[in-house]
């Protein structure tokens, strides 16, 4: 069996080079037939953002019958669900939108991380949700027994309440509900292919946006911020502080349980390795410790600059689902420069050389 | 696999949001004779080794776990991998081992 991404991921574009916003123009002011053209063309596209594109561009082509529905209003539109111990989803709802909090100290977490990863996205970037569509969250709360993870499964988050001799509950970070919440938004714009590097850049996307989630929350500076993922996790007794840091990759803990962090920050240390999908939340250290150069570089807010930068990068049409930490790299290097000038693109280089990745 | 039989499980959790490989096992001599019992026959309910070694299986999403469970018994030696979600005839076995003593980390 090929473990090749590009064996397994899908062709992400349309076999042709047109961009989507060319096609777009196209569907609007073309010929009957240039608009079917660029209709089926987008339509080749599977990625959730060009099917809105899509969408949206036939709602112009094709005048409305009905008139549209009242937008509701954009807000987080919260489910926290309790699954009482078992692994059965999304279990019984125990809080909702606007709900007083309860006497449950993880589905207040759980209410209050997803309200802080909807504000932050929504009033930094304009995103609406996961899905820039207003998509309700849904959080599930005590999910199995003792369980030591929280994930996002494609339509909902996913919270244990950790083993609690190695980890506490996995709703005590903010980033770490922040980080799987950014799963959801990578799969929507990039769908980055699980395994190898662009596995990596994968987990490395959502510790950088689940870390300016709680940057964001405490309203502090690059220069300021801790750059720790997962702080809190780790239960009494184990030797760390957290699972990761993107600040100084490889020293957030050294425990006789859990092993030494073993981030690499540079190329010249990048782990070759079958397990954990090709090292994806080890490999993960060296676009978290780029994102780290950049932001700490830029200084003040890190969401205003090198998180926009990162954000627009995900959103980009040119990202493959295969990309390279090269590849990535040079897409924010030219987002930088549209964004910010060729000062900010000079900063993002640099901020990828020091990591070993040459752009 | 006989009553008395020596049985031995290692499992290799990997992947998950820590991303770290934490290792937990039983053994049936350390066990009162219950649940030695319990774990012969959750061992021998697996299913069939692999013939020549896998490598380990792929996550089914970001995040998700996967599960190498290392079986040294008599009658039964081998490494079977598993993801998330599990298949029916893993799912006790691998409970029960979530809930094991903690070995010390590789390397
Ligand atoms: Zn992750």
């Amino acid at each position: 069996m090929s473990l090749e991404p590009r064996s397994t991921a899908p062709a992400r574009h349309a076999p042709c080079a047109v961009p989507p916003n060319v096609l777009e123009r196209i569907i609007r002011n073309g010929t009957t037939e240039q608009r079917d053209w660029a209709l089926s063309t987008l339509s080749l596209d599977a990625t959730a953002r060009l099917t809105r594109t899509h969408n949206a561009a036939v709602a112009l082509a094709r005048p409305r019958r009905r008139p549209a529905p009242a937008p509701a209003a954009i807000g987080p539109r919260r489910t926290i669900a309790d699954a009482e111990g078992r692994e059965i989803l999304p279990g019984v709802t125990v809080r909702t939108e606007g709900a007083a909090a309860v006497e449950d100290v993880a589905v207040n977490e759980a209410y209050d991380g997803l309200g802080a990863t909807f504000d932050f996205f929504w009033s930094t970037y304009a995103r609406n949700s996961i899905d820039d569509e207003g998509l309700p969250l849904l959080a599930t709360v005590h999910y199995g027994d003792h369980y030591d993870n929280a994930f996002w499964d494609g339509q909902q988050m996913v919270f244990g309440d950790g083993d609690g001799e190695l980890f506490n509950r996995f709703t005590v970070s903010l980033d770490i509900i922040g980080h799987e919440l950014a799963h959801g938004v990578t799969e929507d714009e990039a769908g980055l292919a699980y395994l190898n590097q662009p596995g990596a850049l994968n987990e490395s996307v959502s510790d950088v946006f689940g870390s300016l989630v709680k940057q964001h929350k405490l309203d502090q500076k690059a220069e300021d911020a801790d750059w720790l993922i997962g702080g809190g996790l780790l239960a009494p007794g184990v030797q760390g502080v957290a699972l990761r840091s993107m600040k100084a990759p490889g020293t957030a803990f050294d425990d006789p349980v859990l092993g030494k962090d073993d981030q690499p920050d540079h190329m010249s240390r990048y782990v070759y390795t079958s397990a954990d999908n090709g090292g994806v939340h080890i490999n993960s250290g060296i676009p978290n410790k780029a994102f780290y150069n950049v932001a700490t570089a830029f200084g003040g807010h890190a969401w205003e600059k090198a998180g926009k930068i990162w954000y627009e990068t995900l959103r980009s049409p040119v990202l493959r689902t295969n990309a390279s930490f090269r590849s990535f790299a040079s897409i924010t290097v030219t987002q930088a420069r549209t964004l910010f000038g060729s000062d900010g693109a000079k900063t993002v280089q640099e901020g990828w050389r020091a990591v070993g990745v040459r752009v | 696999m006989s009553d008395r039989e020596r049985v031995r499980v290692v499992l290799e959790r990997s992947g998950g949001f820590a991303g770290r490989t934490i290792r937990r096992g039983l053994d049936t001599d350390d066990l009162p004779d219950a649940e030695a019992e319990a774990l012969r026959a959750l061992v021998g309910a697996l299913p069939a080794a692999p013939a020549h070694a896998a490598g380990p299986a792929k996550a089914a999403g970001p995040d998700r776990f996967t599960y190498a469970v290392a079986v040294d018994a008599a009658g039964h030696q081998g490494v079977h991998h598993f993801a998330d979600p599990l298949p029916e005839a893993a799912k006790s076995l691998i409970q029960l081992l979530s809930k094991a003593p903690l070995l010390p980390a590789h390397g």
